[in-house]
């Protein structure tokens, strides 16, 4: 009778519990983050949803950009070398031509540019649902869409052709093998071509894509193949906007603060004013030992890069260009110390007075004007030899930096100008991040490598897939040679 | 009606805990009407009452009485004298810690006198299981029990510390050595990888509550659950084992004051050797010399050098602990109670260090015939005084700076300001103590109120209400003095995070012994917890002046402003239930249940289901034991159960979108949206199977007790975080993929090796562990590390410990240039350090890493000593571990520091250079950072600790009324530890409870001294 009752309560107890059961006390209620069903909606979803985009690539989110790219563009080259300090492990490889596919840098770059372009690809297949101002729609799309290819453009300029994935829909099972060259080529082709009609040719915000940026890629693309007349066309659509100039003060202060937003400027990673974190942190790491800043408190780091040598051999005394080096100092000590053999620092990137710590704010170049200029200068060149319009290009390059104007007597040969050019671009585009490509493209990124000494070999004018990517992907081939 | 009632409760976030508390409610009513009406007749109850003495006639106080077959009773009071309500038929069951378990029938009497006769080992002793108690005789699972008179004297500020080498198979290190700082335990290894590995708490009942607040003079017991028999009954909670701690409690007789204190002074235990200033000079010198350059001190400036500044004598002290405790307690025979205040103020061997705390406990128990009530109420506040910590370069904490500061600067320059070095990115350790202020505050109470009523006397019905809020506070305000102060222009934040949990539990509880022969226990019930987290911050910088502190935000400059805010929520509901069965008090079978529903996974996955089943023997009651008269026990049991993990993140499986980043157009920054997670609508629960048996054994009339387990687990779907091709657009998403397996053998031998006037025992406890990774899915292996920008320094790879370390194998020093051209490493120079090419390809780079250590110790160790004779009592304590392996960080700021101007470990003097060609060190010139992480800094890490040494005096037959009793001690703690680890510590780990394991510049550990006094009234 007792095993009865007790069973009875029991049941009861299982009866209640199953009739009166809160059903939704498993529902997991979020509040700090939003659901894929409460965004897709308005106008501000979808500029919130670009904005991300642009977030990847511009220094506020990313604020070593200017270090890592300087890492695998620069020491790799005759420019520049880093010494001391935690990052050494990771720029002494790339100085030595060791790199091994594991390298932080190259996993880092990887995943932002991917991380970039899933992110276009959602604006791509998302903001066209959403109920907004028609114009303004096809804008978003547009500008993402120029950020994807851009995006793309970084990986198939250290990589080779890539995974080429045009959708928001992916999964974690997706493992997909790299595109073809071809199809490489028409994806650049075809995006920076359409974008150039439908981008606008200058945005209210500086910062924001515009279809010189998209011309300016696709010029920077066909000269990179070596499609030489089309790579002189698309430079001269740049031209012929007439929205971009040179700078006409002194040279070195292009970089200024004050001077940012100047219509030689085409596409750059801007990095905000008055930042609190984040920031471009180059300065630190070029200040050397013991320099007094202008504006401090300002932090130096222990890791500095230094610009060789042999590289300011290029230029000549009266460039304006030099004053971007920093060559002696007095020290807060109150010594006058003289940078010597490969100690001299770039600081292109004037002292931001608003700047502290290891955070300011200035824009880093993607693409400037001079390079167009000097773009169209080689593609000419490389179309018919020595020429006036090249020449006349170029020197308005050098006309802005206080040099006197060469003409076409000075050039002897098709490889002569080929080489002063390449050799005015190093003069021109140091610390920006250029010189690999330029390398890459006239030959000679291996043959100074291996006249500085360096175990170069060809294959590594492409950077190994990160390991940790083919490992995770088995579809996906490793470059030749690592 | 429920709903109706609801309307007046409209907080939101509450209706599911409401929901259940009604629920409850209403069942508990229920039962109290039938209670009511089918209350069984009372006619023959009757009052009893007695006295419980032992064999020379002392009356017994604490002994538990209860009515066999039921959960009703009683203890005795301070004059062994107890009283009750029972029948003439009914038996009484006297039980006590130390003493057979006695039994007698009522009778027709109203007063019992009862001897009871003492038990050496105290087998009959009861232990806290998982809802429920069991004798240690009929336990069928693996447990281990530390009581309070097994806990070491002297400094202990935390639960886990009292566990330290005192139960097999629990591995404890210290996260953070710091005054207050954490700890991280394993119970027999490490199943998960991403998922958490650190074992349930639960305080008197109270799952998950927090155990920092606890004041550990407050504990009676502690319980650890290891096999699955045992914590299946915590199903979603139980893989990584169960502690279960119970507090004192009052007994029936007159109030007893006692006060328990102590005062001591702490030392740092083991100091790094660094260069002096005359050995910086000359080692800088030497190395500038030996690359042709000219040396950095010239003859003049090297003679005027002087001793220069100790950094670790700058920065270390001598430094006072004091803990005071104050408990009172008593009862009648139906309501008891326990108070105790306490206040710890113990600061740390490093400057500007500390922590207070100050708690409270309330325990009240109230038992009437048919009804028992509890409440178990803590609360605490915490305060702990920091210094800036880890870091590197401009942002290195005290500790790292002092490691590697200049010696030749003095603490002040001529003008009296804190010295810096203008070549070297590190702020002034003494600096950095004394002009920034952190200081971290919890204020946090957490208890439980419980109810039973007996429906009928093997029946009860059990409702249990908890909660455990904490409220925590972290300031930190960074005046302008130092470097980083001075970047920000005076920098102040403030952090406030609120967590609470909120438990209702229903249980029901049958007991009963149906004939001579078996004995019945069961539980079932459901329980419903609830975790809610909230926190915001903010910040400013730029002020006008270091006065205000944190206080004063707003005197900030605006533009550096900073704010941000979170809230989460998570839940659990389960039903549990668990059987024991005892046939003719030989054979015993406990089957136990849980379904555990947790709102962190998928839609369709969020129930797991967890059983386990044991079986026990008693072999010693077989009759062909009869003759064997030295076997006093002789029980096997094993065990096989399945258990789960849910110690991820909130949200998981969802997809969401967040903040990802901000753009900057015409510099300004607008805020990015985007998926931030890919989502796994399957995600589900990461399991773990083991099987455990063993064996309990006490020999010579219980003279020699112990234990032996072997177990073996297996984990499996295992909450990964998985990388993934980053062309999805993420890095990582959560799965259930992989295995791991942990096994080993664990013993525990106590030993009374004499027992009459001199009294010593002895008890030892080790294990064997075995961890391996058994299964990754398609990925070959995973790297993981993140530390001083060296990355990927430990692999998870099939057949191998998590995260062992990972890295190059050296071969000693570069002799010759010919040497390094028959190399692999074609640009080093001689006097640079060979590396073994692992793969024999020629060239080397990262696929010659190879497996360099185990984090996880093969064997672990606790062996106690104890001597009495005439009140004096003397302890000695030793505690260690062998096999395991530490990644030492600290030493890679040697081998590789960021700048050859850093200070270093003095170990660098013997290095190599052409005219002392040592295999045993490098030349220190340029050395290849991007083999950091090589054999030389994973160091065997195997220690053995003399842990505690301990003198007690007891005061016999005290001639003063007032006081009842009085011993004072006199402990050393951490007095010496024996090992070839070169850093401060072999027993920590950095990133706290990770299973990543480094060491890198952590507090160091402190030798204490300590006088204690304890007085009863």
């Amino acid at each position: 009778m007792k095993t009865k009752r007790i069973l009875r309560y029991i049941s009861s107890f299982m009866l209640i519990g199953v009739l009166i059961s809160c059903g939704d006390a498993l529902e997991e209620e979020v509040f700090s983050s939003l659901g894929p069903s409460n965004f897709y909606n308005s106008a501000d979803d979808a500029e919130a949803l670009l904005n991300g985009v642009y977030a990847i690539s511009q220094g506020d989110d990313f604020f070593n950009l200017v270090k890592d790219y300087l890492t695998l563009d620069e020491m790799t080259t005759d420019i520049m070398i880093a010494r001391r300090g935690a990052i050494n492990a990771h720029t002494q490889p790339m100085e030595d031509f060791v790199w091994s596919a594991n390298h932080p840098y190259l996993q880092d770059f990887w995943n932002r540019f991917y991380i970039a372009i899933y992110r276009a690809n959602i604006v791509i297949d998302e903001v066209p649902k959403i109920d907004m101002n028609e114009d303004r729609k096809e804008q978003i799309v547009a500008e993402a869409r120029f950020l994807r290819a851009f995006n793309y453009y970084q990986l198939y300029n250290f990589f080779g052709p890539v995974p080429l994935v045009l959708t928001s829909n992916t999964s974690v099972k997706d493992r997909p093998a790299r595109a073809t060259e071809q199809e490489m080529r028409s994806f650049f082709e075809q995006e920076f071509s359409e974008l150039g009609d439908s981008l606008p040719p200058a945005q209210s915000e500086y910062g924001r894509a515009t279809s010189g940026a998209a011309l300016g890629y696709l010029t920077k693309f066909y000269l990179n193949t070596k499609q030489w007349p089309l790579a002189a066309e698309a430079a001269m659509d740049v031209i012929d906007s007439g929205v971009h100039f040179l700078f006409q003060g002194e040279r070195s202060e292009l970089f200024a603060l004050e001077n940012e937003g100047h219509s030689e400027f085409i596409f750059v990673a801007p990095f905000p004013e008055n930042v609190q974190e984040g920031g471009n942190n180059y300065i630190s790491f070029a200040a050397p030992p013991g320099y007094q800043f202008q504006f401090p408190p300002k932090r130096i780091f222990s890791a500095h890069l230094k610009i060789r040598s042999e590289f300011l051999e290029l230029f000549s005394a009266e460039d304006e260009r030099l004053n971007a080096f920093l060559f002696e100092y007095v020290d807060q000590a109150g010594d006058l110390i003289t940078l010597g053999e490969d100690d001299v620092r770039s600081f292109k990137y004037k002292e931001d007075p608003n700047g502290i710590a290891q955070f300011s704010g200035n824009d880093f170049p993607y693409l400037r004007y001079a390079d167009i200029l000097l773009s169209r200068a080689e593609a000419l060149n490389e179309i018919e030899g020595p020429n006036e319009e090249s020449i006349n290009l170029m020197n308005q390059v050098r006309q802005v930096a206080g040099l006197e104007n060469l003409t076409l007597n000075d050039f002897s040969s098709k490889e002569r100008l080929r080489n002063f050019i390449l050799d005015e671009r190093g003069r021109e585009f140091h610390t920006e991040a250029l010189r690999r490509q330029d390398l890459i493209r006239h030959g000679k990124f291996i043959e100074y490598a291996l006249d500085r000494g360096k175990p170069a070999a060809p294959y590594q004018v492409v950077f190994p897939i990160p390991q940790s990517e083919i490992d995770k992907n088995s579809n996906l081939e490793q470059n030749e040679g690592y | 009606m429920l709903h109706k009632l609801k309307k007046y409760f409209p907080e939101e976030g509450n209706k599911c805990l409401l929901h259940y508390f009604f629920l409850s409610i209403m069942i508990l009513l229920f039962t109290g009407t039938m209670y009511s009406s089918s209350k069984p007749g009372t006619s023959s109850q009757q009052n009893i009452s007695g006295i419980v003495k032992d064999a020379d006639g002392i009356p017994i106080l604490g002994v538990t009485v209860l009515i066999k077959g039921t959960n009703r009773g009683t203890t005795t009071n301070f004059d062994g004298a107890f009283s009750l309500v029972a029948s003439p038929t009914d038996t009484l069951v006297f039980s006590f810690i130390g003493f057979e378990t006695f039994e007698e029938l009522v009778g027709n009497r109203d007063f019992l006198e009862v001897s009871m006769v003492s038990n050496v080992e105290g087998l009959d002793q009861v232990l806290v299981v998982g809802y429920g108690t069991v004798k240690k005789s009929d336990l069928t699972g693996s447990v281990s029990s530390v009581t309070s008179k097994d806990f070491e004297e002297g400094v202990q500020t935390s639960t886990p510390q009292l566990l330290q080498g005192k139960a097999a198979g629990v591995s404890i290190t210290q996260a953070d050595s710091r005054p207050g700082g954490g700890f991280s335990i394993r119970i027999r290894g490490a199943g998960s990888i991403t998922a958490g590995n650190e074992p349930l708490y639960v305080i008197d009942g109270l799952p998950g509550a927090s155990i920092n607040a606890l004041n550990p003079g407050d504990i009676e017991s502690i319980e650890i659950l290891k096999d699955a028999s045992a914590t299946a009954i915590y199903g979603s909670r139980g893989a990584n084992g169960v502690i279960l701690v119970t507090t004192k409690k009052g007994v029936a007789g007159e109030l007893r004051v006692n006060y328990d204190g102590y005062y001591g002074v702490q030392e740092v235990a083991n100091r790094l050797d660094l260069l002096t200033a005359q050995e910086y000079v000359s080692f800088l010198n030497g190395i500038q010399e030996d690359q042709g350059l000219d040396p950095l001190f010239t003859p003049d400036q090297a003679a005027l050098v002087g001793s220069g500044t100790d950094w670790q004598e700058e920065i270390f002290r001598t430094a006072p602990v004091q803990n005071h405790q104050i408990s009172i307690s008593g009862g009648s025979e139906k309501t008891n109670y326990y108070v105790s205040l306490n206040r710890l103020d113990q600061e740390g061997v490093v400057i500007s260090t500390g922590f207070k705390r100050t708690s409270g406990r309330v325990n009240i128990v109230h038992s009437t015939d048919n009804f028992n009530f509890g409440l178990n109420l803590n609360t605490s506040l915490t305060e702990s005084d920091l210094v800036p910590s880890g870091g590197i370069n401009g942002a290195a904490g005290v500790i790292p700076a002092a490691l590697q500061f200049d010696p030749l600067l003095s603490v002040r320059n001529a003008e009296g300001d804190y010295s810096l070095n203008q070549n070297v990115d590190l702020d002034n350790p003494v600096a950095q103590a004394e002009t920034i202020f952190p200081v971290q505050e919890t204020n946090q109470t957490f208890g439980s109120i419980y109810g039973e009523y007996f429906i009928l006397d093997e029946f009860s019905a059990k409702i249990n209400l908890g909660t455990d809020r904490s409220i925590s506070r972290f300031d930190n305000y960074l005046t302008r003095i130092t470097r980083r102060g001075q970047n920000t222009n005076g920098s102040a934040n403030i952090f406030e995070n609120e967590d609470f949990s909120n438990l209702i539990e229903l249980t029901f509880n049958y007991n009963n012994e149906i004939g001579a022969d078996h004995q019945i226990n069961a539980v079932i019930g459901y329980t419903f917890q609830e975790f809610k987290g909230r926190g915001f911050n903010a910040g400013s910088q730029n002020f006008p002046t270091d006065a205000f502190l944190t206080n004063n935000l707003e005197a900030g400059a605006q533009s550096g402003y900073t704010v941000g805010s979170y809230k989460v929520e998570n839940q659990l509901l389960s039903y549990l239930g668990r059987l024991n069965y005892t046939f003719k008090d030989k054979y015993l079978i406990t089957g136990s249940f849980r379904a555990d529903g947790s709102s962190r996974f998928g839609e369709d996955k969020k129930y797991g289901y967890f059983p386990s089943l044991a079986l026990g023997w008693k072999i010693d009651k077989e009759s062909f034991m009869e003759g064997l008269n030295d076997i006093s026990i002789l029980k096997l049991r094993s065990s096989y159960g399945i258990t789960g993990n849910q110690a991820i993140g909130n949200y998981n499986s969802l997809v969401l979108l967040g903040t990802a980043g901000e753009a900057v157009f015409n510099d300004q920054q607008f805020v990015g949206i985007a998926p931030i997670q890919l989502g796994n609508p399957d995600l589900k629960w990461e399991t773990t199977k083991q099987f455990n048996i063993g064996l309990d054994y006490g020999f010579f009339k219980s003279r020699i007790t112990g234990s032996m387990d072997y177990f073996y687990k297996e984990t499996s779907d295992l909450l990964l975080n998985l990388p993934i091709p980053s062309t999805s657009g993420f890095l990582n998403s959560l799965q259930n993929v992989g295995d791991t397996k942990n096994s080993g053998f664990e013993m525990s031998i106590n030993s009374k090796n004499f027992v009459d006037d001199f009294k010593w025992s002895t008890s030892l406890n080790f294990a064997f562990l075995h961890n391996e990774v058994t299964n990754l899915g398609d990925l070959p292996f995973i790297l993981q590390g993140d530390t001083r920008f060296l990355f990927d320094y430990t692999i998870l790879r099939e057949g191998e410990p998590i995260n062992a370390y990972f890295g190059y194998k050296t071969e000693g020093v570069f002799q010759s240039q010919e040497e390094v051209d028959a190399s692999a490493q074609p640009n080093a120079n001689p006097g640079d350090l060979k590396f073994v090419d692992d793969n024999g390809d020629g060239v080397l780079n990262a696929t010659d890493r190879v497996i360099l250590g185990d984090p996880f110790a093969d064997f672990t160790f606790g062996l106690s000593n104890n001597f009495e004779y005439k009140g004096f009592n003397l302890s000695v304590f030793l505690q260690g571990s062998m096999g395991n392996d530490l990644l030492n960080f600290t030493r890679v700021d040697s081998e590789n520091p960021f700048s050859d101007l850093r200070n270093r470990q003095s170990y660098v003097l013997d290095r190599w250079t052409p005219d002392n060609p040592t295999d045993r060190n490098p030349s220190f010139i340029n050395q290849d950072v991007s083999r950091a992480i090589n054999d030389r800094v994973v160091e065997d890490a195997s220690y053995l600790r003399l842990q505690n040494l301990s003198l007690n005096y007891t005061f016999p037959n005290l001639k003063v009324r007032a006081i009842k009793n009085l011993s004072i001690s006199a402990t050393g703690q951490n007095l010496f530890t024996i090992t070839d680890y070169s850093g401060f510590n072999p027993d920590v780990n950095t990133l706290g409870t990770s299973n990543l394991r480094i060491d890198y510049n952590s507090y160091p550990l402190a030798r204490i001294y300590t006088f204690g006094i304890k007085i009863g009234l």
